[in-house]
């Protein structure tokens, strides 16, 4: 049985990974794909520690996290598209309308 | 039959409906819809009232109690433990009533159709007829005394409006109108306080207000005594008694009929009767009729003993209290005791003292509505109105309520001596003065308005004296008699206006000018009071723009004069009506007349009541007010020449006018037959073979628990008559002449020196209206000065205008200019400036850019996980 | 090294090096590409997690809806190369302060998970659940436990019983001494009583049951069973109350252990006493004796129709199943076979004839309940005896609702927990997809963007009233003082 330590680190080195793809890339769908991903890490570890408590609540969390995920994926998705109609670019660090 | 009681209802739906139809749809109906409308819904009350007779006949006399679904708890008071019941009682005085007041009633519909031609509110002068008589009929018809107010109030603002109808004619005459309306309104609110204490005193002391509640027997030793009649066939010492039995052994129904009507209304259990009655013929029934005499063979009830205090109406709780000893008690029927004692607030009496004092605030309200003194000066006044208004209200329906409710509540009256004591003289002294009022007057109209009150006299010293069968008879006598003189004088009016615009039409400036000034001249003569209140007559309005400005006026007397000649039907039926008010045998009048003379004279020689000797006296001088008033009149307006050219172009009224006049001219002349006394020997005519003796009163007894059956006194009849007689000789020697009056238009009377005052006395209404003006009106008018000056002086000008606005004024300064300008608003905007300088700092923060963002988070993130793993790190 | 462990180092390996790639990738089409394998292999991370419910939401979900969504904006947009911005590249500073960021955040957790021991932490112990049958056909005077045979049969039974039996079944011998006590002057009063309905039994026969002084079920008679219920583990208190004395008839203790689910059958004739049955690994179904007439049944399987003639009883692996104990689980064919519980050692003389013997050789027609049973399913049967009215016991069958042990992980746990106890949030998900389809459409509508004109004219502001008084009478309020009073009144007519 695989230790739950082993999956946390996974999760975190995961999380971690998606943290910098967030911080470092410019491409909006790529930051989002990022987001996406510490979701995953997130997940992965409620679901290890769903397993070391042998509670399914961990897993209903996950649950929830996916279909949230999932809502907010389509709503940043449209956003993109939107600000790709008015900008014709994706570029984040072209997009400073909420400036001070 | 017993389902024909439960059309009562409609009785007051019918005018109800009408009132209605004219109100909403009046404007876009026609006149003769609107006539058709109003006559028709007054006519089927008639039908229905004829019903309610019918069902009575056929269901020996046992009244009937309908309960209206839908007005079911109408008036509920759960906290305080009060509860109306809306029911309509048919029981022989209300039918009485509602045949009467419908038959005339209707009559007066049809006459008003063609009086009120042309008046531009026609439609509404029906609803006004119409809902008046929905509201009679609720205040004849209703089982509680509150039924009766809600009538009672609802005829009282109906009056207000008819008499006020021409409220808007020009030149001061619709303030005069408007002020008749008002004073009667005003009149019988004063009455009202009456009847409203007596209602609150009924009700604290008895604890509703039910005259009768439906399982009760209103007059049950008269219901008994004519069981035993049936059931033992007997012969009878006692005159009244067999005379009594005589009449319903006629009828042939025998038992089986009365007990079975019983049945329907109460129980079917076998009566206990606690005691032996002590009616007279009880002795006699038990040795004939012996075991069935206690209870009803068929098991029902035939009195009211069964029934526990609690279940009775008032009426029967007030006899039970009354007929208790010192001390005694009585169980109500909960457990709970009651005795003769009566708590009112802190004052404790006796249950005679409350009695006494409900019978007297009735007075006071029969005094308002019936127009007694001290209350009758509205009622002249209210000629002012349109005569078919004068006849409904005057004559038959109104004024008469207040009788009925004595008559109604005549377990009160006959248990309070001193009360009706001050009710006979009130009734004849009010009799006597009318009648001296009345003939002194030159307004047609208003001698009949004192009629009514000296004739409305004579019924309240009837319920005096206790002949409350006869007060009953008068009314119904005088309603069609006293209508018929109403509606006569219409025609009469409503031919000299005619005559008069067919005078200005055709024969302007012919001759008959100079009389004409002249009859002008004496209607603005010396007695100058006569200028109040006439009728004055609707149709002018289609003929303003002649624009006559000499004030004829077609109800003075002193203009008339051979209109006997001009309008026949009109005269003959006239002088019937005179000759039966009069009290000339054998009209109906001297009928009614007559049993209230006899029952004084009775109840003078037999019982030595006091009341006795004043009401024959009071009466026997009223009388003959009355015959020479009458005879005055009729002389004045039917014989001799014609005092002013108007009258030679006075036609004979429409049919619409005439038709009514002679239907009541019949009955006039026959309805007296209805109440033949016992004994009337040769005078009857022998009509009691038709109409049977007493008969009213037989019916009556049903219903009303102290009438008695009033019997022929030859002597008092021949004094009435010859007093009647006298005076018709009499008014004829004074007036008989081509023109008794003298080219001043002066009456004999004020010519001849020796009556001068009592004439001047006489025509100025024996100055009520001036002392009521100087105890009252004028001290009401100074205070009411006084409290406006007070008002506008010291709380306008120097509280409101000084005190709270300068006051006002300075603290709103003080709190404007330093507090809020210079505190409140200088701390809102130093926070302002505050909050913008700190944000100029802040705002450089935010660059706009989501990775800036997203980086200070993690720094967030990371620094919060470090903390919380810090004790694990160190660990 | 386990092959799991393997595999989940292989796995492992696979998603990082996704991520990885996904992160450094120019094309994001690539990118996404590669996400997809990072779930999936995240997925296979859930399956073995014992999570294969949440492993098949992750394929379809993530990476088959989400990443597909991903893909086709990705399209729509022609963004799939992101080289274009890079004049506008700044915040250079950026990439130090995050690689230190992520280093610290990874240093600090990995360090304090090998400080901390998160793989020595046990779950704790779920409840125990036991649920109680009443099998025992009381007369209406209930005689404890009497001094004619029940307690040395009930000892020997146990003892010759299955082991299971015994450990779990202990008769709290104070408490059936202190029922002894009052049972002599009971035990005179020997009636018979007639079988009434459950429903409508006298008040005397229905008992009140009480688990360790609390009430779980107040009105216990013959033939119910109650629900599962949850008990603390260790030593239960079970008592049984009349509610007509209000007496405790029978209590005994039962020893539970956690996350066990047992069922406790009250048995016995003269002397009646709970027995426990725990709820056995193996599916199967169990037959409890609770007959007391006999002291041992058999069951076999009759295999065609019965009573034609004497007919050959096949084993069914119960030959004898003494009073108070069960078997171990038995396997059934599908085909609904002909089971019947009989007396051991009388299996010779089957036979169609109606006398005493007859009747004491075949006990009870198992296979009357069966029909009900789906196959292979848990099943507990419960061999009773039903008390006719004269006194004579009749064989009677309680078949059990078999209750299946959570299966973790499944997405029948998961629905089952998602419609209980998470029912709330569930729902307001759902409103949060919803929500968030009308966002979307809201903000990728492509509707006519061309602006209104606004109104020029603005709305009338509500005139004072004062204006309106003045425009309604044509008085001018403001000119006037209050009315004044008439100069005279007017005189009353007097009439």
């Amino acid at each position: 049985m695989v230790p739950t330590e082993a999956y946390v680190i996974l999760s975190m080195v995961l999380f971690a990974m998606g943290t910098l793809g967030v911080l470092l890339r410019r491409n909006a769908i790529i930051v989002f794909m990022s987001v996406e991903l510490m979701l995953n890490a997130s997940n992965l570890a409620l679901v290890a520690f769903s397993r070391q408590w042998q509670g399914v609540d961990g897993q209903l969390f996950t649950f929830f996290v996916m279909t949230v995920a999932a809502a907010e994926v389509a709503v940043g998705l449209a956003l993109i598209v939107a600000i790709f109609r008015t900008k014709q670019s994706i570029n984040i660090d072209e997009l400073h309308l909420m400036e001070g | 039959m017993q389902n024909l009681a439960l059309i009562a209802p409609l009785i007051i739906l019918f005018p109800s409906v009408g009132a209605f139809i004219n109100f909403v749809w009046g404007p876009k109906l026609n006149e003769r819809a609107s006539a058709i409308i109003g006559s028709v819904a007054a006519g089927a009350t008639f039908f229905i009232a004829l019903g309610m007779f019918s069902y009575l006949t056929g269901n020996n006399f046992q009244p009937a109690i309908i309960d209206p679904p839908l007005l079911d708890g109408w008036l509920r008071i759960p906290s305080a433990n009060l509860e109306i019941p809306w029911q309509q009682r048919i029981d022989t005085l209300s039918v009485t009533m509602l045949l009467f007041v419908t038959f005339v009633g209707t009559l007066i519909h049809i006459y008003a159709a063609g009086y009120m031609h042309g008046d531009k509110r026609f439609s509404r002068f029906f609803a006004y007829l119409n809902m008046f008589l929905a509201f009679m009929l609720i205040l004849v018809t209703g089982n509680n005394f509150l039924m009766m107010f809600v009538g009672w109030e609802g005829v009282g603002v109906c009056s207000y409006l008819l008499i006020g109808f021409w409220w808007d004619k020009p030149k001061g005459e619709g303030i005069k109108n408007a002020n008749a309306a008002r004073k009667a309104f005003i009149a019988n609110r004063v009455g009202d306080f009456g009847v409203l204490m007596a209602l609150f005193l009924t009700f604290w002391t008895f604890g509703s207000l039910d005259f009768f509640k439906p399982t009760e027997i209103a007059n049950p030793a008269h219901y008994e005594h004519l069981v035993h009649e049936d059931d033992s066939h007997a012969g009878e010492e006692d005159s009244h008694s067999g005379e009594e039995g005589d009449d319903h052994g006629g009828e042939g129904e025998g038992e089986s009929t009365t007990a079975q009507t019983v049945a329907l209304s109460t129980d079917t259990t076998v009566a206990q009767e606690g005691e032996e009655d002590d009616h007279g013929g009880e002795a006699a029934a038990d040795d004939h009729g012996g075991e069935e005499s206690h209870s009803d063979p068929f098991g029902f009830y035939v009195n009211n003993d069964h029934l526990t205090y609690n279940q009775l109406g008032v009426f029967g709780q007030a006899e039970k209290l009354l007929k208790l000893g010192e001390g005694e008690t009585l169980d109500r029927g909960d457990g709970t005791q009651v005795g003769r004692t009566v708590v009112i607030g802190s004052w404790t009496t006796d249950i005679d003292t409350v009695v006494s004092l409900i019978a007297l605030f009735m007075l006071l309200g029969a005094a308002g509505k019936s127009a007694q003194i001290p209350l009758f000066v509205w009622l002249p006044d209210a000629m002012a109105g349109p005569t078919p208004v004068s006849a409904l209200i005057h004559a038959a329906t109104m004024v008469t309520a207040g009788v009925y409710m004595m008559v109604r509540s005549n377990t009160f009256f006959y248990y309070a001596d001193e009360v009706s004591l001050i009710v006979t003289i009130i009734g004849g002294v009010t009799a006597l003065a009318a009648g001296f009022m009345a003939l002194g007057q030159w307004d047609i109209k208003r001698v009949l308005a004192y009629s009514t009150v000296s004739q409305l006299g004579f019924m309240v010293a009837a319920v005096g004296i206790g002949a409350y069968a006869a007060a009953i008879f008068h009314m119904m006598t005088h309603a069609f008699f006293k209508a018929l003189l109403f509606l006569g004088s219409g025609s009469v009016i409503h031919g000299m206006e005619h005559g008069h615009h067919h005078l200005h039409d055709h024969g302007h400036g012919a001759g008959g000018h100079g009389h004409d000034d002249k009859a002008h001249a004496a209607a603005h003569d010396s007695h100058g009071h006569d200028s109040h209140g006439h009728d004055s007559h609707g149709h002018d309005e289609k003929h303003d723009d002649h624009a006559h400005d000499d004030h004829f006026d077609p109800q003075d007397m002193r203009t008339m004069g051979g209109l006997s000649r001009r309008m026949p039907i009109t005269y003959i039926t006239y002088v019937i009506g005179a000759a039966a008010l009069a009290g000339i045998w054998p009209l109906s009048g001297f009928w009614s007349k007559d049993e209230i003379l006899a029952d004084a004279w009775r109840a003078a020689i037999f019982d030595g009541k006091l009341s006795g000797y004043i009401a024959l006296g009071l009466l026997l001088a009223a009388a003959f007010m009355t015959a020479f008033y009458m005879t005055r009149q009729v002389w004045l307006v039917f014989h001799g020449e014609g005092r002013h050219d108007a009258v030679k172009h006075v036609p004979e009224s429409v049919w619409q006018m005439t038709v009514p006049l002679i239907i009541l001219g019949v009955f006039s002349v026959f309805i007296g037959f209805v109440n033949l006394p016992s004994d009337p020997g040769v005078s009857s005519l022998g009509l009691e073979a038709v109409f049977g003796l007493h008969a009213l009163t037989d019916w009556l007894e049903y219903s009303v628990l102290h009438a008695h059956v009033g019997a022929f006194e030859w002597l008092i009849a021949l004094v009435a008559t010859g007093v009647g007689l006298a005076a018709i000789f009499l008014g004829i020697r004074i007036y008989g002449g081509a023109n008794p009056l003298n080219e001043k238009n002066e009456d004999p009377l004020y010519v001849n020196r020796g009556f001068r005052p009592l004439f001047v006395f006489s025509n100025a209404r024996m100055y009520w209206d001036e002392a009521y003006d100087r105890l009252f009106i004028r001290p009401f008018q100074a205070i009411a000065r006084l409290l406006a000056r007070v008002d506008w002086d010291f709380w306008h000008d120097y509280v409101h205008d000084s005190v709270i606005t300068k006051g006002f004024n300075g603290v709103a300064k003080i709190l404007s200019q330093p507090v809020d300008n210079g505190l409140i608003d200088g701390t809102v905007r130093g926070v302002g400036r505050l909050v913008k300088g700190i944000s100029g700092v802040l705002r450089q923060a935010q660059t706009g850019y989501v990775r800036v963002y997203a980086v200070a988070l993690l720094v967030g993130v990371v620094a919060v996980v470090v903390l919380m793993l810090l004790p694990v790190l160190q660990g | 090294m386990t092959l799991e462990i393997l595999l989940f180092m292989a796995v492992g390996a696979v998603t990082i090096a996704t991520a990885a790639m996904m992160l450094l990738s120019n094309n994001a089409v690539h990118s996404a590409l590669f996400l997809i394998v990072n779930f999936i292999g995240v997925a296979f991370l859930y399956l073995m997690l014992e999570a294969p419910f949440l492993a098949l939401v992750q394929i379809a979900v993530y990476a088959g809806a989400i990443m597909v969504l991903f893909l086709f904006v990705i399209m729509l947009l022609g963004a799939e190369k992101t080289g274009a911005g890079a004049h506008l590249r700044r915040f250079r500073w950026m990439a130090p302060v995050a690689m230190v960021l992520a280093l610290t955040f990874i240093i600090t957790v990995g360090w304090a998970l090998t400080q901390g021991d998160i793989d020595s932490v046990e779950p704790p112990a779920g409840a125990a659940q036991v649920r109680f049958v009443h099998a025992a056909p009381l007369p209406a005077q209930v005689a404890a436990p009497s001094d004619m045979m029940t307690p040395a049969t009930e000892a020997d039974t146990a003892a010759e019983g299955e082991e299971a039996a015994t450990d779990e079944v202990a008769t709290d011998e104070a408490a059936t001494d202190e029922v002894v006590e009052e049972a002599p002057a009971e035990e005179v009063v020997e009636e018979v009583v007639p079988v009434i309905p459950a429903q409508n039994l006298p008040a005397d026969r229905v008992f009140v049951l009480l688990v360790n002084g609390e009430v779980v079920d107040d009105s216990f008679v013959y033939g119910e069973e109650t629900d599962f219920l949850p008990v603390e583990p260790g030593l239960a208190v079970i008592s049984l109350r009349g509610t007509a004395d209000g007496e405790d008839v029978v209590t005994t203790t039962l020893e539970l252990t956690a996350d066990t689910v047992q069922t406790a059958i009250l048995a016995g004739d003269e002397a009646v006493s709970f027995y426990a049955v725990p709820q056995g690994e193996t599916p199967g179904l169990t037959v409890f004796n609770a007959y007391a007439p006999l002291p041992a049944l058999a069951l076999g399987d009759l295999k065609g129709e019965l009573f034609n003639d004497v007919r050959r009883i096949l084993t069914v692996g119960a030959d004898e199943v003494p009073f108070g104990t069960y078997t171990a689980p038995l396997s059934y064919p599908a085909d609904f076979p002909n089971w019947v519980a009989y007396e051991p050692g009388r299996i010779d003389n089957l036979e169609l004839i109606p006398d005493e013997a007859s009747l004491r050789a075949v006990v009870l027609r198992v296979s009357e309940f069966l029909p009900e049973m789906r196959f292979g399913e848990d099943a507990l049967i419960v061999l009773g005896a039903e008390r006719r009215p004269d006194n004579e016991l009749r064989p009677l069958a309680v078949r059990l609702d078999p209750r299946p042990v959570d299966q973790f992980g499944t997405a029948e746990a998961v629905g089952e927990r998602l419609f209980t106890d998470y029912l709330l949030p569930f729902q307001l998900v759902a409103m949060l997809l919803l929500a968030s389809m009308v966002g979307v459409i809201v903000i990728t509508y492509r509707g006519d963007h061309t602006p209104k004109p606004s109104r020029s004219t603005r709305r009338k502001v509500a005139r004072p009233l004062t204006s309106v008084i003045t425009s309604q009478t044509g008085a001018d309020l403001a000119d006037h003082d209050a009315p004044q009073l008439p100069e005279r009144a007017e005189q009353p007519s007097g009439d």
